[in-house]
């Protein structure tokens, strides 16, 4: 009851509204716009008035017509007011609601505007005011003339509780009302349920939604009322339909047994809902329908009849919407729907019988058809992105899909299903296209996409491979994306440019898991699904450099990639290369695959070459690299099997590595890249050497490395200047150069130091040391190329001579016996003066190491050569021999050098300045660091070579060589050490020779310390001026 | 290009054409593969001259290294065994061989008892051999070997370098701080030269060999006995840069490698003399010494016993 009172209410508050609320005429409230004017007129009316009468008028005289003196002007003021609303009334009012407007007016007698001011209409319909009376003291219209004069102005209302109202008003009113009404009816039956049948219930149910059927018809004629018969109507279709369902199921309301009848019944309550929801010609009530019969249907218990009906429902609500452009309401519909759906498939215990299957795909079908179809009107050509029709489109999408997938049992055919599937949607689609509905088209081109990829997936079912199954979705997408270049279609491309690239890396990680596998079979499986799709990408790559002209630089603009327009799909260029390589990773220990990854790569750096491609030559590069790395592996692997294999199987990337510097032209940067050919090349030869002769004699793979230097560094000369279409290739092929010396050194290190093998009486090592150092000089003395400045020549060519110098010590060190070594560093010696004086443009600091091995030489025979012993009492043998050889030999480079050479000539290359300051400190005290070492070194010898006895007698010989030299020289300190030094003797002379040594060795000491000193006062008194 | 370039660079070719034509033909093969040992052993040669160059200007000499070697030999004396056969035996071989020596020492040898085949020196001419060498080495000429190498040592002053430290501060009356300076140099340094040292004293003792009247080919023979007692002469053994770094011996295959192709090398050279050397694998086992008997069938010359050499 409370309800029903509350409806009642709401009626009356609606009335209310309407009567005293807002009139909405083209969107302005003209009822109280014509108030202030009416009310202005009416001021300026009194204002007249007022001027005649200034005591007060007797209220016998208010019924009179004005008469007397007025002024004019006001009068003719107010007449034209007057006039104005009349004719601005007639205007904006539509001849009902004037008729309305001027009987609201006759209805009333007055109306005040101020509380003196008393307005009067008479018959005719004229609106006049008279004053009230007053005191005479109180003149107080004078402000409220002023206040009157002016227009009082409307509150403003606030534009969000306006907008609220009419929302509230106009629509939800309308529902929540229909709503609680049902709601109130329900409790209406409740009551009544425990005081009359079910079927007198059904019937007062019934009735009430038969009254509110009768208040539609009544008040439908009122145009006011229209919106509330309406949502009456809509109501009494519910309510009829509860009724109906209540008649079937509910308990306390179920009157009807039989299933056929209560079927009936409930047809008829649906069909009412149907009806109306067409009638009624708004989405919302069709919503309202729809939904409340699949509602209805719902409560009751699932079965395969219900779900046809509900199936009916629903495609009658869908049908609905190809008469207007009803999204919401189809988005509804099929939503409850397919929530109806769910539900019902659950009541299942997700075992749905064979007819289940064949009925439930059926309808999900038919429905979803129904709605995919809407979209494919004249009604939605548009150019833009339609954000509601595409969210339904969409969902119906997902319904359809989640629906079959539900039915679906797994079986093999589901694989032809879905490719119908998407080739029917790919047709669809390009209707679309022809319809210049391009949102659709996109949506449907994509949707058809997922489909086929769906159906390659679900080849699952027919035992493939994963790795296949995920190369074929590759090479789909690939044609995928040949379609959208052929529709020039830009954002189709794109998103299938990412998804090529997403399965292209899936199909990546697939293989990476498969290596685990010790199985071959899957392995070579997934070998050839990515040979496959690698090849059919590159195939796409030419097909995309050749034909498509589209900007692809938006796609990677968003990452910070800036990518010149030419280049088109740098990404899937390397996953393709990627591709390839995972190919020959898995395939690696079958022989044969290399030559199928050196025949792609032929292909490839053919076609890069011709075409220019970027995205080809990132495919190449990494292919080139990794298949070489992959090759290397296998050599290592296969490396103690025969030398026809390591041939075979390391010969086809030679030959590749060779044709890649062939084709190395890159157009965009104007330049030949051969550096990455010829580096491979000389890596393939060099492991090729190396895998094929350590098996016969481990150090065969050095000296030929060795030998390929000078050939290569031949090469380079010859070249340079001569092959104009391969520029600046000489200067590789000097790193190559290097890299073999650097080979060659390492293996000399490590393998050739063992070779103790005689041939011809000397050791096979010496002869490769002898071999070293002439290939050394031989490249050390090739001239440097005229027309370039490579900086690997200016840096690494000049240390040849520091290479071929440090070699020849440690061969020296390595190969001679020490007691030959200091003649062999003094040799040295006068070898680097020498040169470093004849060629002193580039050489003259090889003055400057001629004094290290000097120097070396002078330490060695002073503090090795002395302490030496020899097993032998051969006079050839004894270390005082050699150790004296190795003296004089040093004395006679200090004389040669003193004379020829000059360090304030010496000049260095680059990588050798830090080496400036030394020599500049050596410069500075030349004939101290020159000469010191040898006069301290052979005292040092001297002492520890010699018997006691004879010391002395050696080291005065020796004061008196220094003494001679600093004649010769002309240097004072000379003399002074001499002199010194003999001082020095003649003190061991008397302590030790006296003493202690015999007295022949002591006559022999004495005679010869005197005769030298003797011929040093002879040489002192002639040369006396030079010291002065 | 100048034509004497050509010229020069066919010469450089021709002469790798003949080193590989030889590398094929003998199919040589390094006897530790790849290795760093040789290379470390020639680096240790600078570490061990400076080394020698210390220990000359070490206020100390070969007087104090006598000394030395005078108390050391008082304690062997006292618990070596100077009684046996074979205490005789190697005497007597040390006195054929220190006619060689330069130093004015007292050459001793004294067997200790041990399984493992093993000789070492000490300072002042004290020369130490276990019994199990004596049972590994298969003639007197490996026997001979062995001590010629033991006496490079002493006459190399390898012995008088490990106790410079301790001779010095012992002249200043702290000889536990020079042990210990002796310990702390060993230790860090001695494996930069120690495989230097050793292959000093394997040259020292090849020529010494080769004064001798016995095989040089014994030699390579007594370090192929020493291999096949410890587990078979594999041919190649391979280890790590820092292995060979701390080895204190060149390796075994490399010096059996070096010092055959020695002894072939001078057998080749005397392939037309009469030279013949002795061998004495009799000699070895009766503990007679060559001066005291002399078996025919010992005598070899340079295509005899190549064969049983070689396996």
């Amino acid at each position: 009851m409370a309800f029903f009172f509350s409806l009642i209410a709401l009626v009356f508050s609606y009335i209310a509204y309407h009567r005293y609320g807002v009139v909405k005429r083209n969107n302005r409230d003209m009822s109280s716009w014509l108030q202030r004017l009416e009310q202005l007129v009416l001021t300026l009316k009194a204002q007249v008035k007022n001027l005649e009468t200034e005591t007060t008028v007797p209220r016998s005289q208010w019924e009179a017509e004005p008469e007397g003196d007025v002024d004019s002007d006001y009068r003719r003021e107010a007449d034209v007011f007057e006039n104005r609303i009349a004719t601005e009334r007639e205007e904006v009012l539509g001849e009902q609601d004037q008729e309305a407007f001027k009987k609201e007016k006759l209805d009333e007698d007055r109306y005040t505007i101020s509380e003196d001011i008393v307005l009067k209409t008479d018959d005719e319909g004229n609106i006049y005011g008279h004053q009230k009376p007053k005191t005479a003291a109180a003149v107080p219209f004078l402000h409220e003339k002023a206040a009157l004069a002016r227009p009082k102005k409307a509150k403003k209302k606030n534009e969000l509780w306006a907008t609220l109202e009419k929302q509230f008003a106009d629509n939800w009113t309308g529902i929540l009302g229909s709503a609680i009404m049902v709601i109130g009816v329900g409790f209406l039956g409740i009551y009544a349920a425990l005081k009359i049948s079910p079927l007198g219930r059904f019937a007062l149910i019934s009735g009430f939604a038969a009254s509110l059927v009768g208040l539609f018809f009544w008040l439908q004629k009122k145009p006011k009322w229209l919106k509330l018969a309406l949502w009456l109507r809509s109501s009494a279709a519910a309510i009829f339909l509860f009724a109906c369902v209540g008649a079937i199921a509910i308990p306390g309301l179920r009157w009807v047994e039989g299933e056929t009848s209560g079927l009936l019944l409930l047809l008829l309550g649906i069909m009412g809902n149907l009806l109306l929801g067409y009638v009624g010609k708004k989405q919302e009530l069709a919503s309202l329908h729809v939904l409340l019969s699949l509602i209805a249907i719902g409560v009751l218990p699932p079965s395969s009849i219900l779900l046809t009906i509900a199936a009916i429902v629903a495609l009658y609500g869908v049908l609905l919407t190809y008469l207007e452009k009803w999204n919401y309401h189809l988005l509804l519909t099929i939503s409850g729907f397919f929530v109806f759906h769910l539900l019902y498939w659950f009541s299942l215990d997700g075992h749905p019988s064979t007819n289940d299957r064949i009925l439930g795909i059926a309808i999900t079908l038919i429905i979803g058809i129904a709605a995919t179809l809407v979209h494919y009107r004249v009604a939605y050509q548009t150019r833009r992105f339609d954000r509601v029709p595409f969210i339904v489109h969409l969902a119906n999408w997902l319904y359809l899909g989640l629906g079959l997938f539900l039915y679906s049992e797994g079986s093999r055919n589901v694989t032809f299903f879905l490719i119908l599937g998407a080739i029917v949607v790919f047709l669809l689609a390009r209707r679309a296209q022809k319809m210049y509905i391009r949102w659709l088209y996109i949506t449907d081109t994509l949707i058809a996409q997922c489909i086929a990829m769906s159906a390659i997936a679900s080849l699952s079912h027919w035992q493939v491979d994963r790795s296949i199954i995920w190369a074929a979705i590759f090479v789909e997408n690939l044609i995928f994306l040949i379609i959208a270049h052929k529709e020039r279609d830009a954002l189709l491309y794109k998103i299938g440019a990412v998804t090529v690239n997403v399965v292209g890396w899936i199909l990546l990680t697939e293989g990476y898991f498969l290596l685990q596998y010790t199985k071959h079979d899957l392995r070579y499986h997934h070998a050839f699904s990515l040979l496959v799709s690698a090849i059919l990408g590159t195939a796409y790559q030419y097909y995309a450099h050749r034909s498509v002209r589209m900007d692809m630089r938006g796609l990677y603009a968003p990452f910070g990639i800036q990518l010149p327009s030419s280049i088109k799909h740098p990404l899937l260029g390397i996953v393709i290369a990627v591709l390839f390589l995972s190919y020959l990773i898995h395939v690696e220990e079958q022989y044969w695959s290399i030559y199928t990854a050196a025949g792609v790569l032929l292909v490839i750096l053919f076609l890069r070459h011709h075409l220019q491609s970027v995205a080809l030559g990132l495919t190449s590069i990494i292919f080139l690299v990794g298949a070489h790395g992959v090759n290397w592996y296998q050599l290592y692997e296969i490396r103690t099997q025969s030398s026809s294999t390591i041939v075979l199987v390391g010969l086809p990337l030679l030959v590749v590595s060779a044709w890649s510097m062939r084709y190395a032209f890159v157009a965009a940067y104007s330049k030949h890249f051969h550096w990455l050919g010829v580096y491979l090349f000389s890596i393939q030869v060099l492991l090729l050497t190396y895998y094929l002769f350590v098996p016969i004699s481990d150090s065969i793979p050095g000296v030929i490395w060795l030998m390929l230097t000078s050939i290569i560094a031949t090469l380079a000369q010859l070249i340079h200047g001569k092959a104009l279409k391969t520029p600046q290739m000489d200067r590789y092929l000097w790193h190559v150069v290097y890299g073999f010396v650097v080979a060659f050194l390492i293996r000399h290190a490590l393998v050739h130091l063992q070779l103790e093998t005689y041939v011809l009486g000397i050791k096979l090592r010496l002869l490769i040391e002898l071999l070293a150092l002439g290939i050394f000089a031989y490249c050390a003395t090739l001239p440097k190329p005229k027309t370039a400045t490579y900086r690997s020549w200016e840096y690494l060519h000049p240390l040849w001579i520091e290479l071929i110098l440090l070699f020849s010590v440690l061969t020296i060190a390595l190969e001679v016996d020490a007691l030959w070594q200091p003649l062999f560093w003094v040799a040295l010696s006068f070898a680097l003066a020498f040169i470093g004086n004849r060629q002193q443009m580039k050489l003259s600091r090889l003055s400057f190491y001629a004094i290290l091995m000097y120097w070396a030489a002078a330490f060695q025979t002073a503090f090795v050569t002395s302490s030496y012993v020899v097993p032998s009492n051969e006079l050839h043998a004894q270390p005082w021999v050699y150790g004296t050889l190795s003296l004089v030999a040093q004395f006679a480079f200090l004389t040669c050098f003193y004379l020829k050479c000059d360090f304030a000539k010496v000049t260095l290359p680059k990588p050798l300045l830090f080496l400036k300051p030394l020599i500049g400190e050596v410069e500075k005290r030349r004939n101290a660091y020159v000469f010191y070492p040898l006069i301290i070194c052979t005292a040092v010898f001297l002492w520890w070579t010699f018997d006691r006895s004879m010391l002395t007698l050696l080291w005065v010989v020796e004061c008196l060589l220094v003494f001679g030299m600093s004649i010769l020289l002309k240097e004072q300190h000379f003399r002074y050490v001499a002199l010194g030094a003999l001082a020095a003797c003649i003190v061991r002379l008397i302590i030790f020779d006296l003493a202690q040594t015999s007295t022949l060795n002591r006559a022999i000491v004495f005679l010869g310390v005197g005769i030298i000193m003797l011929v040093m006062n002879t040489l002192y008194n002639k040369f006396k001026n030079r010291f002065e | 290009m100048n034509p004497i370039r050509y010229i020069f660079l066919s010469l450089l070719l021709l002469i790798g054409a003949f080193v590989l034509y030889t590398l094929y033909r003998t199919k040589s093969q390094a006897p530790l593969g790849t290795s760093f040992s040789p290379a470390l052993q020639l680096m240790g040669k600078s570490t061990s001259s400076l080394n020698v160059a210390l220990t000359r200007i070490m206020p100390i000499d070969e007087m104090d290294e006598r000394a030395y070697g005078e108390a050391l030999a008082k304690s062997y004396y006292s618990y070596a065994d100077t009684t046996g056969e074979s205490y005789s035996y190697l005497n007597a071989l040390m006195g054929e061989l220190s006619i060689f020596s330069s130093k004015d020492f007292d050459y001793r040898v004294f067997v200790v008892s041990g399984t493992a085949p093993n000789a070492f020196a000490l300072p002042g001419g004290l020369i130490c051999v276990t019994k199990g060498l004596l049972s590994t080495l298969t003639s007197e000429a490996e026997l001979i070997a062995v001590l010629s190498h033991e006496i490079g040592h002493i006459e190399l002053g390898h012995c008088f370098d490990a106790i410079k430290y301790e001779l010095t501060f012992k002249k200043v009356k702290s000889p536990t701080l020079g042990k210990l300076a002796d310990m702390a140099f060993n230790l860090f340094l001695g494996h930069s030269f120690s495989k230097t040292q050793e292959n000093a004293a394997d040259e020292y003792g090849y020529d010494l060999l080769l004064q001798t009247k016995y095989d040089p080919r014994a030699f390579s023979g007594a370090f192929m006995a020493l291999k096949r007692r410890e587990g078979g002469y594999q041919g190649r053994t391979r280890g790590t840069v820092i292995d060979d770094y701390l080895k204190t011996h060149p390796p075994l295959p490399s010096r059996i490698d070096k010092f055959q192709e020695m002894a072939k090398a001078w057998w080749a050279d005397h392939e037309d003399s009469d030279d013949r050397r002795y061998v004495g694998a009799e000699n070895l086992a009766q503990y007679i010494p060559l001066s005291q008997q002399s078996y025919d069938s010992e005598w070899v010359g340079h295509k005899a016993r190549v064969e049983e050499v070689e396996e």
